[in-house]
């Protein structure tokens, strides 16, 4: 009898973990065509359920709870997750999170070409999630909020967003360069007919560039080569949001019989990919196992299975110690100042996105997933590497020499997954001052060199337009004087959109005409005159 | 061979090749016979239905078929530089460019492409200019809309240019066998007016803002040697007289619900610069247009036929 329902147990075992690979790529898959979703698509209204996995992730949820200090009903997804981590136990990192499913597979391909297993660190690394997660919070509470730098589905977006896609498109873009420079009259149409297919779906529309590329690339990179220190050592030793589940794991209902290794065999204590089996007692730490299945599947002796248990279980705490938890709270609190230092410096560096809220909230509640980042249609939305201090690391800043706030759209307000930056209706956005331009006139070339120029009024967007033209005496390089054309910035029309500066033809970086960010008082100022202007 | 022999067989090449080419032969002629005692013709007319209006136009200037010859490749070029919605004027309306494409399928084309480099995100600026739904409401296979690929544009030499040597041009507009350009009527600030031939400018690459340094007006007609339309439409069914080219109110849009056509730009233009009160010769690109022998800018020399 044992030997058939052993089987069967096995079985059984092979059936789920068939399952649960088939979960994680389509997870996965889902995951990244919602990650191409991002974009124009025709139309000036993002669609789908785009948001989907972040609202899936309860600390996404918490972090927007304590940025706000709002009870927010968007996140309720989040709430079925962490119900069925009360039940399964960490569930979602084995069958649902797609950086996950990513650990999985190129752990498997890594180690598999080096022909061996790695081996497990110390148990008492897994500790740092915890103290991490625990530190996180308390920062995010006293208003530096970095827990969308730390979770995985965040950390997975704003990479993608950031490095992966951009490098990708650039390689199909060059691939597509070499096809076309084979023979462009043989071939020309037909790879144009394919070119226009996959260009906006898979190609990004134009050449995508960021600040902080090669920086969030190569961290992805290091990240997912983790995996040859030890299997999904980011899911065991580092993800807040793993820490997160674990907490809750604590009631899990679903549980492994035998609870313990074996005395006669303890291979599982090998082939647990999250070392979940302590050396001493053998037994399994139910905080930490995420159902992967693997041990009913390798069990020689077919003795493993899940069962579903009503008792409450033994599940120790996670062995951190009061002390360390006192300290790491302390600690982060006191560290805060100096977190904060140059935090300042943000709003006169930054140009935000139309629609960003005031800059503190905008900072704790902004998950530097990249969302905003990689929806702009023209690519000027860019990361912030230090230039708001450490608080801004990652926030989305407008860089008009690289790409303009294009007039009618109002995307970045529609990806952004928490509100951070408002959805603005068109009308509300083309009223939305982000910046002011300033022509530079040792730069702009009516200013400098006397000839006429203009394209910065020719685009100007808005109507009356913000840049005026002031005929004037100039002398221009031949040495004559002559009349031109001068732009002149009426700073009360203009909203700071930069596609002025974008369109500047001055060569290098600095153009003739730049957009300047607010600063508070400028702001204060703005607010004042436009409040009269409401009066009147 | 004898020199005897030689011309005689040329000459019996040439008739051969005459005679096998109908189409050759008559334009061997009819260029000859139109060129000489024709003043160029420009036809303009109003009318709320544009369909109707076009239809009109093309007649007066012979029809499309003198224009498009059965099987022939059209690039149409409007304007669709700027994300703003037909109302406002600063694209070619849409119905006037369905329409010039349907009277380009009804004389035979085999294909007709509509294109612009626009200023604007090119995806918002086909869609909500109204042009990309106008084409596709055609519902043929022989009328197409594309964005320009990057990757499509030579470097063409100017020897006519004054100021500019060389320019890269987009090939599918240089390779067509019949190019119309429709313009809508625009103020422009430092073009002043913004007309058919200064719309050559979307089918140009390379940093066009450049263009606009040291002399716009000698570039654009520069770039007019590189590349002549073989049809200019004025679009001033919407015209707009400030702000431009971009606008963005109607309070600066004059419902004129005119259009002109001529096969000679500088005409065209000089015909629409007076829809503005100003005349040809007030719009530095007409005038050196005009120079450099593109066209007729005088008025008087000009066969004006309103419909």
């Amino acid at each position: 009898m044992s030997e058939q329902s052993g089987n069967g147990l096995r079985q059984r075992g092979l059936a789920w973990l068939w399952l649960r690979r088939f979960s994680q790529v389509i997870s996965l898959c889902f995951f990244l065509y919602l990650f191409l979703r991002y974009r124009y698509q025709d139309q000036n209204l993002l669609q789908g359920p785009l948001h989907l996995f972040f609202r899936l992730d309860p600390l996404l949820w918490l972090s927007e709870i304590v940025a706000s200090w709002r009870w927010t009903w968007f996140f309720l997804p989040a709430l079925a997750v962490l119900l069925l981590t009360v039940l399964l136990g960490r569930f979602f990192c084995a069958w649902i999170c797609p950086l996950g499913a990513l650990f999985d597979g190129i752990g498997t391909a890594l180690n598999a070409r080096r022909g061996r297993q790695p081996g497990n660190l110390s148990p008492s690394y897994r500790l740092i999630k915890y103290l991490l997660l625990l530190v996180l919070i308390v920062l995010a509470i006293f208003g530096f909020n970095w827990i969308g730098i730390f979770d995985p589905l965040a950390l997975f977006f704003r990479s993608l967003a950031l490095a992966i896609y951009p490098a990708a498109s650039y390689s199909g873009e060059r691939l597509f360069d070499l096809l076309f420079g084979l023979s462009p009259e043989k071939w020309g149409d037909s790879l144009d007919a394919i070119y226009s297919v996959l260009k906006g779906p898979l190609l990004a529309e134009r050449a995508l560039s960021y600040h902080l590329l090669v920086f969030t690339g190569l961290l992805f990179i290091g990240v997912l080569l983790l995996e040859l220190v030890e299997r999904r050592f980011w899911c065991k030793n580092l993800c807040p949001l793993g820490a997160l589940f674990g907490l809750f794991a604590r009631w899990r209902r679903l549980r492994r019989l035998p609870a313990k290794l074996c005395g006669d065999c303890g291979e599982c204590k090998f082939l647990c990919k999250m070392d979940s089996f302590a050396t001493e007692s053998g037994r399994q730490n139910l905080r930490e196992c995420i159902l992967c299945m693997s041990c009913q599947v390798s069990c020689r002796e077919n003795r493993v299975q899940y069962r579903f248990k009503a008792s409450q279980p033994a599940v120790p705490h996670p062995d951190i110690g009061r002390r360390r938890i006192v300290l790491a709270v302390v600690s982060a609190a006191v560290s805060l100042p100096l977190l904060k230092v140059g935090s300042k410096r943000a709003q006169a560096q930054a140009i935000r996105p139309a629609g960003a809220l005031p800059e503190s909230e905008f900072l704790q509640r902004c998950l530097r997933c990249g969302a905003c980042m990689k929806v702009c249609v023209t690519n000027g939305l860019q990361p912030l590497l230090l230039q708001g201090g450490l608080d801004a690391l990652w926030t989305p800043s407008l860089v008009p020499r690289q790409g303009y706030c294009e007039f009618h759209c109002t995307l970045c307000g529609q990806a952004c997954p928490t509100g951070a930056i408002r959805a603005l209706s068109v009308a509300e956005k083309q009223r939305t001052v982000i910046g002011k331009a300033v022509t530079d006139p040792s730069r702009c070339i009516p200013y400098a060199r006397g000839q006429n120029c203009l394209v910065c009024e020719e685009h100007c967007p808005t109507s009356p337009k913000a840049i005026v033209l002031r005929p004037q005496k100039k002398m221009n390089p031949h040495g004559k004087v002559v009349t031109v054309k001068l732009p002149v910035v009426i700073l009360d029309r203009c909203i700071g959109c930069g596609i002025c500066e974008n369109k500047c033809p001055v060569e290098g970086l600095q153009a003739g005409i730049r957009v300047r960010p607010l600063v508070s008082m400028e702001q204060r100022l703005l607010e004042k005159a436009q409040g009269a202007g409401r009066k009147a | 061979m004898r020199r005897r022999t030689f011309l005689k067989r040329m000459l019996a090449t040439f008739a051969m090749a005459l005679g096998l080419d109908g189409s050759l032969f008559q334009k061997f002629f009819s260029e000859f016979a139109l060129a000489a005692p024709d003043l160029p013709r420009v036809a303009t007319g109003t009318n709320q239905d544009y369909s109707r209006l076009l239809t009109d136009i093309m007649h007066a200037l012979g029809g499309m078929e003198r224009f498009v010859k059965p099987g022939q490749r059209v690039v149409v070029k409007p304007n669709i530089s700027w994300d703003r919605r037909p109302e406002f004027g600063a694209n070619t309306n849409p119905l006037v460019v369905k329409r010039l494409v349907e009277l380009c399928l009804e004389a035979g084309a085999g294909e007709v492409t509509v294109m612009d480099r626009p200023c604007n995100d090119p995806r918002r600026c086909y869609r909500d200019s109204g042009i990309l739904d106008a084409v596709r409401s055609i519902g043929s296979d022989r009328a197409k809309i594309k964005h320009l690929n990057p990757r499509r544009f030579v470097e063409v030499k100017l020897p006519r240019g004054v100021s500019l040597k060389q320019w890269p041009f987009y090939r599918d507009a240089l390779e067509a066998d019949v190019l119309i350009v429709a313009a809508p009527a625009k103020q422009h600030g430092s073009a002043r007016l913004s007309l058919s031939m200064k719309n050559i400018m979307g089918l140009v690459g390379g940093r066009r803002e450049r263009l606009h340094v040291g002399g716009l007006h000698q570039h654009i007609a520069d770039l007019n040697t590189g590349l002549r339309a073989d049809l200019s439409i004025i679009d001033a069914t919407h015209m707009m007289v400030a702000n431009g080219p971009s606008g963005g109110s109607l309070d600066d849009v004059r419902v004129l619900n005119r259009v002109a056509a001529s096969a000679d730009p500088v005409a065209v233009d000089s015909y629409a610069a007076t829809l503005f009160g100003l005349q040809g010769e007030d719009i530095g690109y007409i005038r050196y247009g005009y120079q450099m022998g593109f066209g007729q800018i005088d008025l008087n020399k000009i066969n004006l036929v309103e419909v």
